[in-house]
């Protein structure tokens, strides 16, 4: 954007000079606002509609499976300490829990719909490429900066629930959103692999998110026209999501295939946020 | 809400008119944040921790077959809710040395990495699972975001 809009630093960040990482919010620049969240139980054996959103696009979303009083975040709604894998997708109109492997019994899940549209072409602009990640955060909540309370809350809460907006708390600010069709690459090692990927010039790692639909050949718990959000190495499907300094990509392992129907789309959320490093810390475990 | 409240909205977009995913702020509906500079107590480190960072854990010997076991955690101070969060990591010889997209690492395979958070604790869990080998001298290096909205 040009010269114009408004912006609010973090505290003790220059508003004039900041980089991207010190900004809590710019007016160029969409925040992940929470437009449904809940907890859902539904019986883990067949498939339910977790939340009729009727927004007419695709949202980011985020899962939280819940057992007892621990929450923990699952990508794709995978369950860890068994074989059995199910999913949470989302298409335009709901967001949706899919059985595969899952015996009897209740599942739950906290739920996160954003105002991400995952089928969409955004790029934000960069106020600098050459951030400094181990620059002082600043001091903790204090009684100055900016401060939105949510309808009938008060603003002189110290609970951040509260919040529409706090300059004393970072937002999850969107830098880049793309999609499109994974296609044959020779950078895996074996084609007809293949990946789809988007880059970025932000000059480190930043947080990335990728959720894909599977099209038309989709496994069972992977239903066509909903997209799932990929986890870690060896997820589903075999498909892999990799952040790097310059790129997100989403690539298919090249031995046992996965994305396979050329209707496969995938669509990746790249944000500003990169992680700063000034309390990074490094601990030796031994048990 | 009622008609009243903030909103800016996105370039090109009439803020009038302007849906919430149009906005880059909008008061009827709270943003996913962090605090910055606030400091949450943990056990080991006194000096505290922030509520998002950069963790790197190196394995002396290998944790317990067939067991989750918690490998850091961090007393996050937020209330009496559980928060969500969003944590990514990789593993030395997983990754490729590469930041996947998000925990849990390997879910259905044999060496399982997640994470976690209660009232209390946000957590870093792994489950070593017979097929694996062995974890001594590997690193985990996750990245992870505590945020100030419950996550259950």
């Amino acid at each position: 954007m040009g010269n114009i809009g408004a912006k609010v630093s973090r505290i003790n960040a220059d508003v004039s000079t900041v980089s991207d990482d010190q900004l809590v919010y710019s007016s160029s620049w969409p925040s992940a606002k929470i437009l449904f969240s809940g907890l859902a139980t539904v019986d883990a054996g067949s498939s339910h509609t977790i939340v009729t959103h009727g927004l007419g696009y695709e949202p980011m979303f985020l899962i939280y499976r819940v057992s007892g009083a621990t929450s923990e975040f699952s990508s794709y709604g995978s369950i860890f300490d068994g074989s059995a894998v199910a999913s949470v997708g989302v298409n335009s109109s709901e967001l949706k829990y899919f059985a595969s492997g899952f015996g009897s019994g209740n599942v739950s899940f906290y739920y996160l719909v954003l105002d991400i549209p995952l089928i969409q072409d955004f790029a934000a602009d960069i106020l600098n490429t050459s951030p400094d990640l181990t620059a002082p955060i600043g001091d903790g909540p204090g009684d100055y900066g900016l401060k939105v309370a949510l309808d009938g809350r008060s603003s002189d809460s110290t609970d951040l629930r509260d919040f529409a907006v706090h300059s004393a708390a970072g937002n999850v600010n969107v830098h880049r959103v793309g999609y499109g069709a994974a296609t044959a690459t020779a950078t895996i090692a074996a084609p007809p692999s293949k990946e789809f990927s988007l880059s970025h010039s932000l000059g480190y790692e930043p947080l990335a998110l990728c959720y894909v639909n599977y099209g038309a050949n989709g496994s069972p718990q992977f239903d066509t026209g909903y997209y799932y959000m990929l986890g870690g190495v060896g997820g589903a499907s075999y498909i892999r999501f990799y952040t790097t300094s310059t790129n997100c990509r989403v690539e298919e392992d090249y031995v046992l295939g996965g994305f396979g129907s050329a209707t496969s789309t995938s669509s990746i959320v790249i944000l500003k946020e990169p992680f700063n490093t000034v309390d990074g810390y490094s601990i030796t475990v031994a048990y | 809400m009622s008609d009243w409240g903030m909103k800016i909205s996105l370039p090109g977009y009439d803020v009038f008119t302007a849906q919430p995913h149009q906005c880059a702020i909008h008061s009827g509906y709270p943003c996913l944040k962090f605090w910055t500079g606030y400091r949450a107590a943990n056990f080991t480190s006194p000096a505290g921790f922030y509520l998002y960072g950069t963790i790197n854990i190196n394995f002396a010997n290998d944790t317990p077959a067939g067991v989750a076991t918690e490998v850091y955690r961090i007393q996050h101070d937020l209330g009496a809710y559980t928060p969500a969060c969003l944590v990514r990591g990789k593993y030395t010889s997983l990754s490729s040395g590469q930041f996947n997209g998000a925990l849990p690492i390997e879910p259905t395979g044999t060496l399982k990495i997640y994470a976690t958070t209660d009232q209390n604790y946000f957590k870093i869990m792994v489950r070593r699972d017979a097929g694996w080998g062995t974890m001594i001298g590997d690193t985990l290096t996750f990245n992870y975001m505590i945020f100030g909205t419950e996550g259950a």
